[in-house]
């Protein structure tokens, strides 16, 4: 069995014992120090790190996702099959993902809605992009293997006559998959009632963006318009292979293969649980990628959950964009 | 004495209160801010200005309001200086210096206080020029996103750019956090006296952001380059290919380069942000390559108040009425 093989069933051994409720056949700490140690052998940026092992997760070192725009992050190289891009704003190429199959990934996500969500519709309605036009999605490629059979309904602008079409139409409960910014987009419009038994999943904040939206209040008027029986929130991140899911307040609870780690964003130290940082995440199914990454978010962690708080202030905004958002708002 | 002559003198001796500079730092600034503002300089503008201007400030550079904010009052509008929330001390300061010599300036946090003007003047990025420009059309006079790059022909130049980092701490687009040069020994001699101008003039704090992209550039560099200390500095050096006109700060990256030509084709698709560049050689090639201001190292984060700020003559459009 070659390493990366032998790695993924290590893994799998270890989401498979979490999802029956099992302590598993490794310690977290292991497997995170060896997927460093796998990964330093081909990653530019990896080799460059600290050798382990870690005593602690939150000692593994985190490669920061704007490194993925600028270096072929992970053990894949630049010719991977599987290539999910970021949508990020900052620059002209986007941050990739590289992996060499999604396997592994898929069956962890799988298995961790099952138990996380409610009863999920097999029937899909998503405000995103076809992943069979647009590969390169992580959020489409998730949704599309989370859940059964579904509509896209996002091209270069959101297809609103489809969207009423598709939930109008619906005979059973729907599994309505969208970003904050689609969802207020649509919400722009008059909008149907979902279907009884439907679930809205609302992922992805404002990068980028305006912050003219204020998220709560989203999903207050979407739970009020669409009438869904329950809504869901979604954190993840292209950067990422685990996701972490949440009702509509609250922390985000992670499946015991993903961990976080709030730092201080000025020199990386590991703040301790429950003290507001820069967010950091441990991803043991990140076998090809980066087993820990470091983002732009700030927010609160524990054991087996995350509470998102925002962005860096200024994260978005660079050189002599100055009090771009201070102006407008 | 004019009222705006004892004003512009009064200003010195304000007590700085910057977040994120030494006071070290923020004296430098604030110093060479109010240098600028001569007799001569203030002798050259022409023309009325509008009766009510608003200025509004950025959350990196305290001093960018000020030279616009002379230049309204020293034509006789009324200005109204628009702090970022939280930052509005200083801006406080010069308005209540202001008022004291009869000169109507206010200062205020509160966006409602631009309603009446006739002119915004804003440095913002392309993006909100571009939705502002549809709500306040003409009012608005917008300088957007750049950056600044130095071109090194002379290692004795090293002196100067350090220096122009350490006003505002390479904060703003007048900060030359990108070097290019073609010689061989820069990196030791730049970083050595960016450690003599961070003793002289100490950083002050950086922001969260700024101590996360400074953690992640200096990886990079790890990663396809060299990082190289001081006790009090630190220079990145990077392959061309990776260049990227951020700014963690004073940290500067160099690039090496066969020549100016290139250097400017390293800008790539940056090149539409391209504002300063601190050289003493290749003038009209930077000029080419879109730069607004080339000047020698040491006096880019000092601009002539009778000058232009990226490409715009910012005074004539203050002065507009």
């Amino acid at each position: 069995m070659n390493p990366r093989d032998s790695l993924v069933a290590r893994v799998r051994a270890f989401v498979d014992a979490d999802l029956a409720g099992k302590a598993g056949p490794e310690s977290f700490e292991v497997l995170a120090s060896a997927l460093h140690a796998y990964q330093a052998t081909m990653c530019p940026i990896r080799k460059t790190m600290p050798v382990g092992p870690f005593a602690r997760a939150a000692d593994v070192p985190a490669v920061p996702t704007g490194l993925f725009r600028r270096l072929p992050v992970g053990t894949c190289g630049l010719d991977a099959p599987v290539q999910f891009h970021t949508s990020g704003t900052t620059g002209p190429k986007p941050g990739v993902h590289r992996l060499w199959d999604t396997a592994l990934l898929d069956h962890a996500a799988r298995g961790d809605a099952l138990r996380s969500l409610p009863a999920v519709p097999r029937r899909g309605v998503a405000l995103l992009r076809d992943p069979a036009k647009d590969p390169h999605s992580s959020l489409s490629h998730m949704v599309s293997t989370l859940f059964g059979e579904t509509s896209w309904h996002l091209g270069s602008d959101l297809d609103v006559l489809g969207l009423r079409r598709a939930v109008e139409t619906a005979s059973e409960p729907l599994f309505v998959a969208t970003t904050g910014f689609s969802l207020a987009a649509w919400l722009a419009e008059p909008v149907p009632h979902l279907p009884s038994g439907s679930v809205l999943m609302v992922t992805g904040g404002f990068k980028g963006r305006m912050l003219n939206i204020d998220p709560d209040r989203l999903l207050d008027e979407a739970a009020k318009r669409l009438r869904p029986d329950h809504v869901v929130r979604e954190y993840g991140m292209t950067e990422l292979s685990s996701m972490g899911w949440s009702g509509t307040r609250g922390p985000y609870r992670l499946p015991g293969w993903l961990r976080a780690v709030a730092v201080s964003p000025l020199d990386g130290t590991p703040r301790p649980d429950g003290e507001r940082g820069q967010l950091r995440f441990v991803d043991l199914c990140n076998v090809d990628g980066s087993v820990a990454i470091e983002t732009m978010d700030v927010g609160v962690a524990g054991p087996g959950w995350v509470e998102l708080e925002g962005r860096l202030p200024g994260a978005e905004l660079r050189g002599c964009s100055l009090a771009a958002e201070d102006l407008v708002r | 004495m004019t009222p705006w002559a004892r004003w512009r003198d009064g200003l010195r001796a304000l007590p700085l209160d910057v977040p994120h500079l030494s006071p070290a730092g923020a004296r430098l600034a604030w110093d060479d801010a109010v240098d600028a503002l001569t007799d001569a300089a203030a002798e050259s503008l022409r023309g009325p200005a509008a009766r009510r201007t608003g200025v509004v400030g950025p959350t990196t550079v305290f001093t960018a309001p000020l030279p616009f904010v002379a230049g309204i009052l020293w034509r006789g509008g009324e200005a109204v200086w628009k702090a970022p929330r939280g930052q509005s001390a200083m801006a406080v300061a010069v308005a209540k210096l202001a008022q004291i010599h009869g000169l109507p300036l206010v200062a205020t946090e509160s966006r409602d206080a631009l309603i009446g003007c006739e002119r915004i003047i804003a440095t913002v990025s392309d993006a909100t020029a571009a939705e502002l420009a549809g709500s306040l059309g003409d009012r608005l006079v917008a300088f957007g996103h750049r950056y600044a790059v130095a071109w090194v022909t002379d290692v004795g130049e090293v002196e100067g750019i350090a220096r122009d980092l350490a006003s505002h701490d390479g904060r703003g687009c007048m900060a030359p956090t990108t070097v290019f040069t073609p010689l061989p020994n820069v990196v030791p001699a730049l970083v050595e006296a960016l450690d003599r101008a961070a003793a002289r003039w100490p950083q002050g704090p950086l922001t969260d952001v700024e101590g996360a992209r400074h953690r992640e550039r200096a990886l990079l560099a790890q990663a396809l380059g060299r990082v190289t200390r001081a006790r009090r500095a630190e220079v990145h050096e990077l392959p061309p290919s990776a260049f990227e006109p951020d700014r963690p700060g004073r940290h500067p990256v160099v690039h090496h380069v066969r020549d100016v030509h290139e250097a400017v084709a390293t800008l790539g698709p940056y090149a539409r942000w391209l504002g300063g560049v601190a050289a003493t050689r290749d003038e009209a090639t930077w000029h080419k390559a879109g730069a607004t201001r080339v000047v020698a190292p040491g006096t880019l984060s000092r601009p002539r108040w009778d000058g232009r700020h990226d490409g715009v003559a910012w005074l004539e459009a203050v002065l507009r009425g």
